[in-house]
C-alpha cells in the first residue's frame, strides 16, 4: 500500500512542490493543511504514515503542532520543513520529537532520501 | 558555513515578511487590539530576525529583535497598540527596508538609525524590564519548551556498553547543526549520550565546526543496532560506530572493528545557474522560470514551422505526430505559465501604507478596501503593472478625495474610500480602482486643457471626451506639482504604460462623486501572437493583438492625399506608409501588388497602413523585452526567436504610429 502523507504548509506553493515530488515517487498525498491547528485536526481523521510539517505558519506554529500530534501518538512520524535560516526552530522540534528535517527550497532526491531513512528507521524498532 | 548562496532567497522572503508585517501594522493602527494582526506581525518580524541572523547581518536581526521585543508582550497580555508604538514599528520597518536594500545591492550593512534606537530604548524601557529581558533566548519563539530527556547529565546512569559514534556531516547539508542534533535524538533513543563534541548547546545553535560529531553512547543495544540507527540519518559521510574504552576520550584510539561504508554518492548537485533574482517571489529560481517560457515559446514556434512542412507533404503519419506535439507544447506552455503566476496581492501589498502616508500627510481620512487579491497573474505582469497603480492611487489621494471637511460640506461621509478590486475574466485580468472623491469637473477639465494650450480655445467636447483629457500628456488639473504626483507626469504616463502591455484603462467619472478607473489586460506577458512580414530584406514581427487587418493593395488603390500617401479601405481613406521608410531604410522602385497590415490605437479603429512585401505567417513567440539599446534601434518593443532559429524583432505599433505622425506633415513639402 502506498505511503500516505499529510502535507502541512501555509504557502500553497510549497505543498504543490511536496506533493509533486511525493505522488511522482508512488507516495498517496492523504490531506493537506495550511496551518497547526488544521494540521492536528487532520492528523486524527486521516492517520497519515507520514507528516511534513512547516514551522512558522499562522494560528499554531509547526512545533507545537508536533508537540500536540506526538501527544496524540507517540509514534507519528513527522519530518519538519523548514526555510533556511531557522536552524533554532529546527532543533527545537527536533528535540520536541520531530524525526527528521528538510530544507527549502526543497531538491526532490534530498526530500526523498530523508523520507525513506525515516520511515526505515521507524519501522525499526527503536 | 557559506551563506553567500541563500542571500537572494534571504531577500526575497524577508522582503515578503516586511510586506507582510507593513499590512498588519497599517490595519493594527485602526484597530490596534487585533490579536490576529498581533500574531502575525510578530511572526514576520520573528522570521526576519530568525532569517538575518543566520545570514549574519547583525544589526538588521538586532533591530528586528528590538521591534519583536515591542511586540511581544501585546502578544502575550493582548493589550492594543498605542498610536506612538505603531508608529515606532513603521519607522523601523522602514529602517529594516532600508537595510535590506544595502544587502541587496551588496553594499555593507548600513548603521542603524540612532534616533529610532533611541526612540526604541525608551519606550521598552518605559514597558519595564521584563520587557527587555523577555528574548534572552534570541530564537526561541514561544515559551522554552520544557527540558527534553537528553541532556548527557541529567539522565540516571544507564548500564550497557559505551561505543564512539563519529560522523561527518556531507557539505550539501544546509542545517549542519539540526542533522548531528538528529543523530544525537536517534542514539538518545537506544540508551544514553555521555558525551557530545561540540556540546549540544553547540548543535542548538547550529554550530558545527568542520561538520564533524563525536558522540559517546552507553547502550545495551549492540553495536550493529547503532550502525543501523546511525545509517538511518540522512545527509552523513564517513560516519563509524566502535566500542570504547571505559573512561577513555571519545576520540577513541581503537580502530573500528566494523567501520561502515561512508554513505551512497551525495546527491547530484545540480549545475551552475545563474543567482535568482531579488523580490521575486516565485519559490524557485525566476531564471529558470524564464528559460522554460523561452523554451516553451521557442517549441511552439517550431511546431508552427513543421506544421508548415508538413502540410507541404503528403504524410499524414507525419501530419498527426506534428498535430499530437503542438496539443503537447500546448498542455506545457500552460503549465509552465501556471507557475510563472503570483497572487495579485504582491501587486497591492504595499497599498495600505501607502495610502496611509499619503492620507496623513494630505489631512485626508481615506479607507482603502481591497478585494480579489487572490487572483493570479504573471509575475512579468505584477512588476510592470506596480508603477501604473501607484500612480494612480497617488493620483487619487492627490486629485479625487477631499478633506473631513470639503466632504462634510458636501453632505459626504468624512472618511473617503478607495476601493481597489481584481477580477479574471478568462485570459485577461480587470483592474478597478474607485474613489468617492470629487470626481473630474469636464468644464473645469477642457478650461485647464485650453489654458495649457491642449485644446484651442472655444472647442466643444461631450462630457466623457472632456473628462478624457486627463490622459492626454502635459494634462495636470492643479498649476502647482503635488509632492507625490511629480511635475509634468501625468496619467498619459499611465496610458502609454498599459498600453506597452497591450491592456488598456478608461474612466469613469461622476463630478461630485467619484471616479473609477478600469485597467484591462491580458494575463500573461511572456508569449506573444506576432504577425510575421516581409520588407524588404527584413523579416519583422508585429503584434498580432494590434493589427485589425491584413490586405492586398494595387497601385490603383493608392493615391495622394493632403499629408501624404493614402490607401482605400473600403470607404475610408487611410494613410499609407511603407514600413521600411518608418524604419529609416532607402525604399526600392513601389512593387507591382504589396500588403497593407492595417494597425491603430489599442482597441481603437486603424488608423495607418503600413507597407509591407508579404505577410509570411503567424507564430506564438517568446518575447524579450527589448533592451535600452533596441529601443534606440528603432521602433522595435522586443525581439523573439522562430523555431528555425532566426531571430526577429518585434515592432512597437505605438511607437510606429508616433513615427508616422512625426513624418506625416513634412510629405506636402516633398511631393
Amino acid at each position: 500500500m502506498a505511503t500516505r502523507v499529510l502535507i502541512v504548509d501555509d504557502a500553497p506553493f510549497m505543498r504543490q512542490n511536496l506533493k509533486e515530488i511525493f505522488v511522482a515517487q508512488g507516495f498517496e498525498v492523504a490531506g493537506e493543511a495550511s496551518n497547526g491547528v488544521e494540521a492536528v485536526e487532520k492528523y486524527k481523521d486521516l492517520k497519515p504514515d507520514l507528516i511534513t510539517m512547516d514551522i512558522v505558519m499562522p494560528y499554531k506554529n509547526g512545533i507545537q503542532a508536533t508537540r500536540d500530534i506526538l501527544a496524540l501518538d507517540s509514534g507519528a512520524l513527522i519530518i519538519i520543513c523548514s526555510a533556511l535560516g531557522h536552524e533554532s526552530l529546527v532543533t527545537e522540534a527536533i528535540e520536541a520529537g520531530a524525526t527528521d528535517f528538510i530544507v527549502k527550497p526543497f531538491r526532490p532526491e534530498n526530500v526523498l532520501q530523508v523520507v525513506k531513512k525515516s520511515l526505515l528507521a521507524r519501522r525499526q524498532p527503536g | 558555513m557559506d551563506m553567500s548562496k541563500y542571500k537572494p532567497l534571504f531577500l526575497s522572503e524577508a522582503g515578503e515578511h516586511l510586506d507582510g508585517l507593513e499590512t498588519e501594522l497599517v490595519a493594527l493602527e485602526r484597530a490596534p487590539g487585533e490579536q490576529e494582526r498581533i500574531h502575525e506581525a510578530f511572526r514576520h518580524l520573528h522570521s526576519v530576525k530568525s532569517m538575518a541572523a543566520s545570514m549574519d547581518y547583525e544589526h538588521l536581526a538586532h533591530l528586528a529583535h528590538r521591534l519583536e521585543d515591542l511586540v511581544s508582550p501585546h502578544r502575550d497580555t493582548g493589550a492594543p497598540f498605542a498610536a506612538e508604538e505603531i508608529d515606532l514599528l513603521l519607522a523601523g520597518l522602514d529602517a529594516l527596508r532600508a537595510s535590506l536594500r544595502c544587502v541587496a545591492a551588496d553594499q555593507p550593512e548600513p548603521e542603524l538609525p540612532a534616533g529610532l534606537m533611541a526612540d526604541l530604548d525608551t519606550r521598552l524601557r518605559a514597558a519595564g524590564p521584563a520587557r527587555v529581558r523577555a528574548r534572552s533566548s534570541p530564537a526561541s519563539p514561544g515559551p522554552a519548551a520544557p527540558a527534553a530527556p537528553v541532556e548527557p547529565s541529567a539522565q540516571a546512569p544507564v548500564a550497557g556498553a559505551l561505543y564512539t559514534v563519529e560522523a561527518q556531516v556531507i557539505a550539501e547539508c544546509s542545517l549542519p547543526g539540526a542533522r548531528a542534533l538528529v543523530l544525537f535524538q536517534r542514539l538518545a533513543a537506544l540508551g544514553e549520550v555521555v558525551g557530545c563534541e561540540p556540546s549540544l548547546e553547540e548543535l542548538r545553535l547550529g554550530n558545527l565546526p568542520e561538520r564533524r560529531v563525536r558522540l559517546r553512547v552507553r547502550s545495551q543495544r549492540g553495536a550493529d543496532e547503532l550502525r543501523r540507527a546511525v545509517e538511518g540519518v540522512p545527509e552523513l559521510a564517513a560516519q563509524r560506530v566502535a566500542p570504547a574504552a571505559e573512561g577513555g576520550s571519545p576520540r577513541s584510539p581503537q580502530p573500528a572493528p566494523a567501520a561502515s561504508a561512508p554513505a551512497g554518492p551525495s546527491p547530484p548537485e545540480p549545475g551552475p545557474l545563474p543567482a535568482p533574482t531579488p523580490g521575486s517571489s516565485v519559490r524557485v529560481r525566476a531564471e529558470l522560470l524564464d528559460f522554460f517560457v523561452d523554451a516553451v515559446a521557442e517549441l511552439l514556434g517550431l511546431r508552427s514551422h513543421l506544421e508548415a512542412l508538413a502540410e507541404q507533404r503528403d504524410d499524414p503519419a507525419l501530419q498527426e505526430g506534428v498535430r499530437q506535439l503542438g496539443t503537447l507544447a500546448r498542455r506545457l506552455q500552460d503549465r509552465v505559465m501556471q507557475v510563472r503566476m503570483v497572487p495579485a496581492a504582491t501587486l497591492t501589498g504595499r497599498l495600505p501604507r501607502l495610502v496611509r502616508d499619503l492620507a496623513r500627510a494630505r489631512g485626508l481620512e481615506v479607507e482603502l478596501q481591497v478585494s480579489g487579491e487572490e487572483v493570479e497573474l504573471d509575475r512579468g505582469l505584477v512588476e510592470a503593472l506596480d508603477t501604473p497603480l501607484l500612480h494612480l492611487v497617488r493620483n487619487a489621494l492627490d486629485h479625487g478625495l477631499e478633506t473631513p471637511a470639503e466632504r462634510r460640506a458636501w453632505g459626504k461621509e468624512p472618511v473617503g474610500r478607495l476601493r481597489l478590486h481584481l477580477e479574471r475574466r478568462q485570459d485577461r485580468v480587470q483592474l478597478s480602482l474607485e474613489d468617492d472623491g470629487r470626481g473630474i469637473d469636464p468644464a473645469l477639465v477642457l478650461a485647464r486643457a485650453e489654458a495649457v494650450g491642449l485644446l484651442p480655445p472655444g472647442a466643444v467636447l461631450g462630457e466623457r471626451a472632456a473628462q478624457e483629457l486627463v490622459f492626454l500628456p502635459g494634462f495636470s488639473i492643479r498649476t502647482e506639482a503635488s509632492e507625490s504626483a511629480g511635475r509634468g507626469v501625468g496619467l498619459d504616463v499611465v496610458r502609454t504604460a498599459l498600453q506597452r502591455l497591450g491592456g488598456r484603462i478608461e474612466l469613469e467619472s461622476t463630478p461630485g462623486r467619484g471616479t473609477r478607473f478600469v485597467l484591462d489586460l491580458p494575463l500573461t506577458l511572456a508569449i506573444l501572437h506576432v504577425l510575421l512580414v516581409q520588407a524588404g530584406e527584413h523579416l519583422l514581427a508585429l503584434p498580432s493583438a494590434r493589427v485589425l487587418r491584413a490586405l492586398t493593395v494595387r497601385p490603383s488603390q493608392l493615391s495622394q492625399g493632403p499629408g501624404g500617401p493614402e490607401v482605400l479601405v473600403g470607404s475610408r481613406r487611410l494613410p499609407f506608409t511603407p514600413l521600411l521608410a518608418l524604419l529609416g531604410e532607402r525604399l526600392g522602385p513601389p512593387p507591382a501588388a504589396q500588403e497593407a497590415i492595417l494597425v491603430g490605437p489599442p482597441e481603437g479603429e486603424a488608423s495607418l497602413a503600413l507597407g509591407v512585401d508579404r505577410v509570411t505567417g503567424h507564430r506564438e513567440a517568446a518575447l524579450r523585452a527589448a533592451g535600452a539599446l533596441l529601443g534606440r534601434l528603432g521602433p522595435y518593443g522586443g525581439s523573439t526567436v522562430l523555431g528555425d532559429g532566426r531571430p526577429v524583432l518585434i515592432l512597437d505599433v505605438d511607437a510606429l504610429i508616433a513615427r508616422a505622425a512625426r513624418a506625416a506633415p513634412e510629405r506636402p513639402g516633398e511631393a
